[in-house]
Order: structure tokens, then sequence, then C-alpha cells
């Protein structure tokens, strides 16, 4: 039955949606369709990528290194200049992040969401073709951080704090982000302020200056996850 | 019931919870509870204020020129450092748009959110104490623009668009910031360009670079509310 569903909303994503033509000049990434930049600095363009089901981004070029994370899940197909049909679906799962280089070799596509649910991704332009010189923190001490990612620009960890739980603190060595998987109560504590309660919602995410030593605590009744990432 | 619950909110906020302690030192706006910088450039610092029911922001204060949009309303009790006692219940009003110049005078205050509704503001700091000298645009010819304030410091429209209805292009003339006071499907429409596809949520908001002429369309199945500033 999800095949025959995958099937009809594809179709209806390819011949349908007639107030957005699919316009077959690929458009930078930056001008696409559901990619709307949110804030630009010295380092980093993010991007809030929301596509409702049943709609499709058209053909935009990648061109630049970037990291890509899933808020919300869904099911997408690619189609790429030249094919006819847009590729098999795939899922997109929640939480999952990506780094990208394509500076070498740029990456035209255009992505349809065929599934029932709208997909979410929180993705950040590195600006500059090079690393900054910064030196991300090693977070090994702290094993509530989980490294998932770490290359040449970025280096990345996820935390999952259950109700009451905390981290110990850290302090980010460079500047970067944070990305919310989860809605949740948290309190923050610096050393020498008082804590600080936030609640973070799914997809909101916040610039981090570096230099910052904070530990964290749940003091919510539900299990919050977040990514960090640390620009190089 | 409403006032037995507000009672109990207010009880609550005042007196809990133990682990965000209603600090006696105010700190900056930046590092108060609830009030998480999410950007910052060269112009302004954004806020994106969350408050749970029963949360208190505990006192912090307000030393720029900022503007603030509510985009979740709840019942509030605002207490000035130093007063006995806090200010009567007051009702946020979802869509109003608050500018002070603390500047000419500073704020210290705390926020208890004593309804049963999370309160939701997104606010941006001036991080600058004068004027840039941008000029922002008239939007008096296009009457789907409802200028909403006009100041030494920015200008402000409100636009709201039934579904399938369109407001003619502007030209933006100053940077500024776009927040979005519900959820639809909307197009830009640019010269040159195809249109462009967006989905805009709730307290959602974008960095607006100037010199773009865009006009708008609700493709969507609901009414669709925005402001747009402009920076002076």
């Amino acid at each position: 039955m999800k095949r025959f569903i995958l099937t009809f909303v594809a179709l209806a994503v390819t011949f349908g949606n007639p107030a957005i033509a699919q316009d077959e000049t690929p458009v930078p990434v930056l001008k696409a369709p559901y990619h709307v930049p949110v804030f630009k600095n010295e380092y980093v363009t993010l991007l809030n990528v929301y596509i409702p089901p049943g709609r499709s981004t058209g053909y935009h070029i990648h061109t630049t290194q970037s990291v890509s994370v899933t808020v919300e899940p869904a099911d997408l197909s690619d189609q790429i200049p030249g094919q006819a049909q847009p590729g098999p679906a795939r899922h997109a799962a929640s939480g999952g992040a990506s780094y990208s280089d394509n500076r070498k070799q740029t990456r035209t596509h255009n992505a349809f969401n065929v599934g029932t649910t709208p997909y979410h991704l929180i993705m950040f332009l590195l600006n500059s073709d090079k690393p900054g010189g910064f030196t991300p923190s090693s977070r090994a001490d702290v094993p509530a951080y989980v490294q998932i990612m770490d290359n040449e620009r970025v280096r990345g960890w996820r935390l999952v704090l259950e109700p009451g739980q905390s981290a110990a603190a850290v302090t980010p060595q460079a500047p970067g982000l944070r990305v919310f998987l989860s809605e949740g109560d948290l309190a923050e504590s610096v050393p020498g302020q008082p804590d600080r309660g936030m609640h973070p919602k799914l997809g909101e995410f916040y610039w981090q200056d570096p230099g910052l030593t904070r530990a964290l605590h749940n003091i919510g009744t539900t299990r919050v996850e977040f990514l960090e990432f640390e620009l190089k | 019931m409403k006032r037995p619950i507000v009672g109990f909110g207010l009880l609550a906020c005042l007196f809990a919870p133990a682990t965000i302690a209603q600090n006696e030192t105010p700190v900056q706006i930046l590092k108060a509870p609830y009030h998480l910088p999410v950007f910052k450039n060269e112009f302004v610092t954004l806020l994106n204020i969350y408050i749970p029911p029963g949360r208190n922001t505990g006192y912090h204060i307000h030393d720029r020129p900022s503007l603030s949009v509510t985009v979740e309303a709840s019942e509030m009790v605002n207490r000035t450092f130093g007063a006995p006692q806090p200010d009567p219940v007051q009702p946020a009003q979802l869509g109003r748009i608050n500018y002070v110049d603390y500047l000419k005078k500073i704020r210290i205050h705390s926020e208890g959110n004593v309804g049963s509704t999370a309160f939701h503001n997104v606010s941006f700091i001036f991080n600058l104490d004068q004027p840039s000298g941008f000029a922002p645009s008239s939007r008096a010819e296009v009457p789907g623009y409802v200028q909403v304030i006009d100041n030494d410091r920015v200008r402000g429209w409100r636009i709201a668009l039934e579904p399938g209805q369109s407001v003619a292009a502007i030209t933006q003339q100053a940077p500024g910031i776009r927040i979005f006071l519900n959820a639809d499907d909307l197009v830009e429409s640019v010269p040159g360009q195809p249109d462009r596809a967006m989905h805009g949520k709730l307290g959602e908001f974008y960095w607006q670079d100037p010199g773009v002429t865009r006009g708008i369309r609700n493709i969507g199945t609901t009414r669709l509310e925005f402001l747009e500033f402009e920076l002076k």
C-alpha cells in the first residue's frame, strides 16, 4: 500500500502543481523554491529548507561545501538534468546529518517530496572555500556528546538528554551552530552566571560564538536531542 | 474558571520552578532565560523569545533600541526591578509590535507567563546607536502592504493574503526582516527569475537584503499573514 501511495504522490508531484512551474533552468540553491536563507555571516549562510508533501524544489545547483541536518523526515525522490523521470523514492531520516563538498563537482538536482509528511532540513553553506583556521573543541571527555562528523571544515556532535539528565560542561573553541531535533526544556549553566532556562523546538537553530563554557540539564518531561557543530 | 487558572499560574510562576531561580541580579537581555540569540549581523541581533506556561525570565536589562513582535500570545505578568509587587496580569496580543529605544531609558524587569499557552516573541535589537542612513521603501502605492510602524530606526508593514490573493511587486530599499504570523504556502515572483515557492511558518523570520523586487501570491489554502521591516 505504501508503494502505491508513494507512486501516486510521485505522479502528482511530477505532473501536477501548476502553481510552481517546473522550471528547466537550474537556479543557485540560494534562490531555489523552498530553500529560504535565514541569515548570513562571515562564515555561513543558513538555509531553512521546508518542502511540503507533493511539492518539488525545481532544478537547483549546489556549488559550495555545506552541512545538512534532516529535522523532519520524509520520502524524497531526486531528478537530475537529462533524467526522464525522478529516481526511486528514498527515506530521509530525522536527525541525519551530512556534509557535502560541491566545489569541484557541482550538483544539480530537483527534489520531490513524494511522501505524506513535510520534509524539513536545516542546511548551512560554508561561505569561504578554505577553513577559517579554527580548532574545534574535543568533547571526548564528555560522553554525552557523541561525535558524528569530523572533516576538513566542521566537527559535529549529537547530544541526547532524557528528562533529568545532564551533560557536563564543554567549551566550544570555534564558532558554530546548534540545531534542535526535538522540543523540550533545558537549563544552561555557565560558570559565574545564573542558570538559564530555554525551550527549544524542533528545527530551531542558533549561531554560537566560541569561548562560552556551558553545561546542560534537561529540566523538562521529554527527551531533548540536538546537534552541535563547530567550524574549522 | 479562568481566574483560578491564572491565579495558580501566577503563584507557580512567582515561586517555581526551583531549577530556574528568580535571580535577583539582573542579567543582560542576551543572557536572559528564554531569550535566545539566533543570529547577529552588522545591524541587528535577533532574539527568539519563548516562555512556556509557568516559566519566568528572571530580571533582565534592556538597554538598546529594539523591536519585538508577539507571534504567540499568553497572559503575562511584568515585574519591574525594585517594585514591591508585580503588575496586574496582561494579555499579550498576537501580532503586537513594540518598538522602544532603551538607550533613552533602560528597563529592568522580569516576565512571567501565567497563562496556559506559550508566549512567543521575535525581537531584534539594534546593534548601532544611530540610524545607518538607509531610506526604506514607500509601499503606499501597493495596497496589500499596510504600514504599521515608522520611526527614526525602522519602517514596517503588515501583509495579509487570503488564498489566491496576490500583492503587487515592491522593491525593498533597506535591509530588514520578515516575520511570519501564521503558516502557509506562498510564491515570490522576482522579475527575470522563475517563481519561487516557500512555506512560511508561525514565528519564522528571514533576514532580507535590499534591492530585490518581488511580488507575492498566496498559493495555500489559508490566510497568510506576515510583517516586513526595513531598517533606517
